[in-house]
């Protein structure tokens, strides 16, 4: 057992247990309040460059299955948590989350008082943190030194194009940050999916003549997106169904006039109630943003609220008054999460196979 | 609109009824009033707590539907509540719908089809198949041929189970086709009908429960989901239970819960449900096995430990309000009724068995563990790992326990702990520790007794702090640890071979001191001001000192045979009164299902075990004026003294073994003590069968005659004096007297219209008003609110539950009762 420390930038030091690999390790940290899908968090996009805390108190009893990646390797920088369970599920190795993490030189602390923390959180806000073998006055100097980049999404997206290929409707996917379950529920429709680097160009999508557009999760700042992205969004959405989600759910309110801002508490978890306002119904997805839309930027713009969420009101869905094109603020991807956030992929497909005419689908 | 409601009360308690539904109906009664409405109760629990309540009607009727039927058209019933009655209250509505038809009134929350599925499985499979939801595959068979068939397309093992069974119910485990014939044969011999039914086998399954809500608009969430440790073939009451779930990968856990979902949506429930599946570990196949649309223990663990709100939501529900304006106690945010509930924390429930108790008595019984509840109660432990849960939760249940004890474990043989492993019996949590100590890998023991290798790990290090603890006396560190992982100050002591209070003084030196954490639904997201708390040893408290004069309520824990319930509604009425007479009330319990957990009764409540380690550890955050202890926790009460604390017991009697199973009637003489002298009561009789209280045996002149002898204690109680015959023979001296039997005190309530206890705490705080006085000077010509009533305990199941032969004595051993008005 070796004892590390998690030390914050207003100068917090809790203390615990390594676990995972033996690295220093800084990252802004966050609170994730899900019960389950741990896996599916830590190798999340949007997670890329960051500390997650889980709230649940262990973590790891369902071992590591290669069904619940949303990447091929995890996206953070540390995780932290009450209890680690040494379970693995593998049929060729052992890998419970501490082998993986430290295959993959992700550092973990355990034992931390996870409830204080997510305590303290709630109240300061995201900030930068680390996890280091002694809490000392260089440590927080490097912690506070430390510049958090703004280049996650040019980071995570893939380089260049590549085919997730189907025998469906041709879809093209924005990897602005793209977990594995956007790409699963596009199979699950036999989209032949083709998908495009952040950085694509007008041109190189319209080359691939979609029957639809899916802007991806993302992770980091929105307002760090190149400007031919809005492009895309302005032009063909009003040609092609275009889907956003999380990040792409920001960037296509962007493109059309709405503002964003950043939330003084984030979202990650799956528990908040979001009612969809067309039908009243309310359901449960999973969660993750530090940004919001601003709802009353919204009313200057061609788009409408479709979703909210009603614990603090926050924007969780757009649609487009003149185009087949929408935007949703949570995963409807269920990976992990709740099933009945899924409806927004039926929605979009829907639209996608509308536009192509009955007989080819 | 103003609906006039029946509540059906569960009647006695019961292997599988405790006091949830009892503490549910508290909360649902409040809620139904504020909202205006009326409210009438039938029931003839004699322990019922609900029904002492003032604004309600109480009907003491049996609970037949013809009764019911009765008291719906006299009473111009509206509407019925069958949610906080267990499973005789689903019962009894699903029969009256069917007497009444169209004239019936609507039972809230509610269809008929959620009801027959409640209680007819063959009926939940057929409604499963038609949502499209797997049940267990079951055929009927008339021949040995057919039976034949439907296990060729099932595949083997099978259960075979009788149509009309002549006798008990059999279920024969068949595991391939040799064995199938005979089995076949014995099933169908044993049927009326000379039919059997055919089921594909889900022993070893995986179990697990998701409580969920909906409301009229279709909105549903889920609430929390319950692992079972032990695979179906145990009865679910009977294994450990955990909260939240643990072992399940999410899109599993996501599978279970839309399918919890379709099935409420399937029955168009109002209000509560709980799903229960079992799972295939192998390839995450399931089936639905049981719905549930009332309270039980399943509900009142996930009530405890999520703190969601749950009958409060469930009461707006049942009038037909949503879940987005439902109307819940102003301590909780807006939006917590709508949030689905997360957890930070790990609860545990722990069965308790009575195998001990009735073998001291002599009473012989089968100890292995089955698909009958063999459980007579539980205990919960609430730590933020696993281990800590376990520990408090063993702590909780076992707390003077000698059947429990890891030394026993020395003496098993290899081939019996295999034995063991096997085929479990009530001391399963200590075989599988013992196992692990003796060499069998994690993998082995996964296998051999299909509980999920997750929890070996955890045992392991149990296991592994223990032998820490036990090599390194006097080691902070090591101490630090093992509090951490929920060990008792006292377990720690007796591992080092050492005092209690010399461990306590040193972790206090080494500032190893507990943290509470809050019990809420956002896992920390949210602000909620909530009451409830449980210990762990972290760095931030969260509970501050209720104040000053405060008084401390310790709980009876779990149920044992016996009088669980009457010690449960003792317990919930010295807390009512004290908070009545302007003390505020922190109460200290660990069943989750027990009435002193009833939010309005306590400004606090601490879900903790109650060694006294843990007591001290309240104790010493609340500095309570007062505490008090039910009279049985005797142990606990020298200890609390030792230690200065000022403690007040309400008493229980020790068990006098009784000449009652072979003889007849005794006399019993019942007597308030004010603290200075005894006051009598009244008179009754008892037997094996139960108690008559009459108050027309009393006549002036025995009331003359009757003994008062001085007694030496000045705390105020319920006492009692039992003779064979009166005239009394002999003198009687305070020796003679004993503290009333929690059962018997709450029966008196009943029959007299007096709270005796509410009394009793109004004399012991020095508050008895001017009619309490004239009351207690006049006993004599107090009219008893019903004049003879004869309270019956319930026997019936005993036989059934734990394959008993021998008659009880049910004064000691029966768990619940009923009353008659005569």
């Amino acid at each position: 057992m070796t004892k590390r420390y998690l030390i914050l930038q207003d100068g917090t030091v809790y203390a615990g247990e390594a676990f995972g690999a033996p690295a220093t390790t800084f990252g802004e940290i966050v609170f994730h309040t899900a019960m389950t899908g741990y896996q599916e968090v830590i190798t999340n996009p949007i997670y890329h460059n960051q500390i997650v805390m889980f709230t649940s108190p262990t973590i790891g009893a369902a071992g590591i299955n290669h069904r619940a990646d949303e990447s091929i390797v995890p996206t953070v920088k540390g995780v932290i948590v009450r209890e680690i369970a040494d379970v693995s599920t593998n049929r060729l190795q052992s890998m419970s989350l501490h082998d993986y993490l430290k295959r993959h030189n992700v550092p973990g602390i355990s034992q931390i008082d996870t409830r204080a923390l997510a305590r303290h959180l709630r109240k300061t806000g995201t900030q930068k943190a680390s996890i280091v073998d002694v809490p000392d006055a260089h440590a927080f100097d490097q912690l506070r030194a430390m510049v958090l980049t703004t280049r996650q999404v040019a980071q995570v997206s893939t380089p260049k194009a590549y085919a997730n290929p189907g025998r469906g409707a041709n879809v093209v996917v924005l990897d602005f940050g793209l977990k594995n379950g956007i790409l699963r529920m596009l199979s699950d429709f036999d989209a032949n999916v083709t998908v495009l680097p952040y950085n694509a160009t007008v041109d190189e999508v319209a080359n691939l003549d979609p029957d639809g557009i899916v802007l991806s999760s993302g992770p980091g700042d929105p307002r760090q997106i190149p400007d031919e992205t809005f492009d895309i969004i302005r032009q063909f959405q009003t040609r092609v169904p275009l889907f956003g989600i999380g990040l792409g759910h920001e960037l296509f309110a962007i493109a059309n006039g709405a503002t964003l801002q950043q939330m003084p508490v984030e979202h990650h978890g799956m528990n908040h109630p979001i009612r969809e306002q067309i039908t009243s119904r309310i359901m449960f997805a999973t969660q993750g943003q530090g940004y919001a839309v601003n709802p009353d930027s919204v009313r200057e713009t061609d788009m409408f609220v479709t979703h909210i969420d009603m614990t603090d009101g926050v924007v969780q869905g757009l649609r487009h008054r003149d185009y087949p094109a929408f935007s949703v603020q949570f995963f409807p991807d269920t990976a992990p999460g709740p099933f009945e956030a899924t409806q927004a992929f039926d929605e979009f497909m829907e639209m996608v196979t509308a536009r192509r005419g009955g007989w080819l689908s | 609109m103003t609906e006039r409601i029946l509540i059906i009360g569960g009647s006695a308690n019961d292997f599988g009824r405790e006091t949830e539904s009892d503490a549910a109906s508290y909360q649902v009664v409040n809620g139904l009033v504020k909202r205006g409405h009326q409210i009438v109760i039938a029931d003839d629990n004699p322990y019922g707590f609900t029904t002492e309540r003032e604004e309600i009607k109480v009907i003491e009727t049996q609970l037949t539907a013809p009764n019911l039927v009765k008291v719906i058209v006299e009473e111009h019933i509206t509407a019925i509540v069958a949610s906080v009655g267990g499973l005789t209250a689903v019962r009894l509505s699903a029969e009256i719908l069917q007497i009444l038809g169209n004239d019936a009134p609507k039972v809230l929350g509610m269809t008929l089809p959620v009801m027959q599925a409640a209680q007819n499985t063959k009926y939940l499979q057929e409604r499963l198949t038609q949502l499209k939801l797997p049940a267990v595959q079951t055929r009927l068979a008339s021949n040995v041929s057919e039976a034949f068939d439907a296990a060729r397309d099932f595949d083997f093992p099978v259960v075979v189970r009788s149509v009309a069974p002549v006798g008990q119910t059999i279920r024969l485990q068949v595991e391939d086709a040799e064995e199938l014939e005979g089995a076949a044969e014995t099933a169908l011999n044993r049927s009326l009908t000379h039919q059997v039914n055919v089921d594909k086998s889900i022993r070893g399954y995986q179990e697990i429960a998701m409580v969920v809500v909906r409301d009229r608009m279709d909105t549903t969430l889920l609430i929390g989901g319950v692992e079972d440790m032990d695979p179906v073939g145990i009865h679910s009451a009977d294994s450990i239970a955990i909260t939240p779930v643990q072992t399940l990968p999410d899109p599993m856990f996501q599978t279970l819960r839309n399918a919890a979902f379709t099935v409420a949506r399937g029955f168009n429930v109002q209000g509560l449900l709980e799903v229960r599946f079992a799972v295939n570990p192998a390839n995450e196949e399931f089936v639905i096995t049981r719905v549930t649309p009332y309270f039980d223990r399943t509900s009142a663990m996930v009530v405890t430990a999520t703190g969601y709100p749950l009958v409060p939501v469930i009461t707006g529900l049942m009038v037909g309000e949503s879940l987005t304006s439902v109307r819940i106690p102003s301590i909780y945010a807006d939006h917590t009724a709508l949030l689905e509930p997360t957890m930070d924390h790990i609860v545990i429930r722990f069965p308790v068995f009575a195998f001990g108790e009735l073998e001291t008595a002599g009473i012989k019984t089968e100890n292995r563990l089955d698909t009958v509840q063999k459980s007579v109660g539980a205990t919960i432990g609430v730590g933020r790992s696993v281990e800590e849960a376990l520990e408090k939760a063993i702590r909780a249940a076992h707390f003077n326990n000698r059947n429990f004890s890891p030394t026993l474990m020395n003496a098993l043989t290899d081939n019996e702990i295999v034995e063991q492993l096997i085929h479990p019996r009530d001391n399963r949590i200590l075989v599988l520790l013992e196992a692990l100590r003796r060499g069998y890998t994690v993998d082995e023991l996964a296998e051999l007794t299909k509980i999920n290798a997750f929890y070996f790990y955890k045992l392991q290090r149990l296991n592994n702090l223990e032998q820490a603890v036990k090599d390194n006396p006097w080691e902070a560190d090591v101490l630090q640890q093992a509090k951490y992982y929920g060990l008792s100050d006292g377990l720690v002591a007796k591992l080092w071979d050492e005092k209690y209070e010399a461990v306590r003084r040193y972790r206090w030196d080494n500032g190893i001191l507990p943290t509470y954490k809050a019990f809420e639904p956002s896992a920390g997201e949210f602000e909620e001001s909530v009451s409830q708390f449980y210990s762990t040893f972290e760095s931030e408290n969260e509970s501050e000192r209720l104040g000053d004069d405060s008084a401390l309520i310790i709980g009876t824990g779990a149920f044992r045979l016996g009088d669980g319930a009457a010690a449960s509604y003792v317990m919930a009425t010295v807390a009512d009164e004290l908070r009545s007479q302007g003390l505020k009330t922190i109460l200290m319990n660990n069943n989750p299902t027990d009435l002193t957990f009833i939010p309005q009764l306590g400004d606090k409540q601490y879900y903790e075990p109650l060694e006294i380690s843990d007591v001290m550890n309240v104790i010493e955050i609340e500095q309570p004026t007062r505490v008090f202890v039910p009279g049985n926790r005797i142990k606990l009460i020298t200890q609390l003294r030792k230690m200065g604390v000022n403690v007040q017991v309400i008493a229980k009697e020790k068990y006098l073994p009784s000449s009652m199973l072979s003889e007849g009637e005794q006399t019993v003489v019942n007597y308030f003590y004010d603290g200075v002298e005894l006051h009598i009561i009244g008179i009754g009789h008892q037997d094996n069968g139960g108690i008559l209280l009459d108050q027309s045996a009393m006549t002036p002149s025995l009331w003359e005659t009757l003994p008062r002898p001085e007694l030496e204690i000045d705390t105020p109680g319920m006492y009692q004096l039992i003779v064979d015959r009166l005239p009394i023979d002999g003198e009687i001296t305070a020796a003679d007297i004993r503290p009333m039997p929690f059962t018997h005190i709450a029966f008196l309530d009943k029959v007299t219209g007096v709270s005796w206890l509410r009394l009793v705490v109004r004399y012991m705080l020095g508050t008895p008003s001017a009619s309490d006085e004239q009351l207690v000077d006049q006993l004599m010509t107090l009219q008893w609110r019903l004049k003879t009533a004869r309270l019956r305990y319930r026997d019936a199941d005993f036989a059934e539950h734990l394959n008993t032969t021998q008659t009880l004595d049910n004064g000691r051993f029966a768990m619940g009762a009923t009353y008659q008005v005569l």
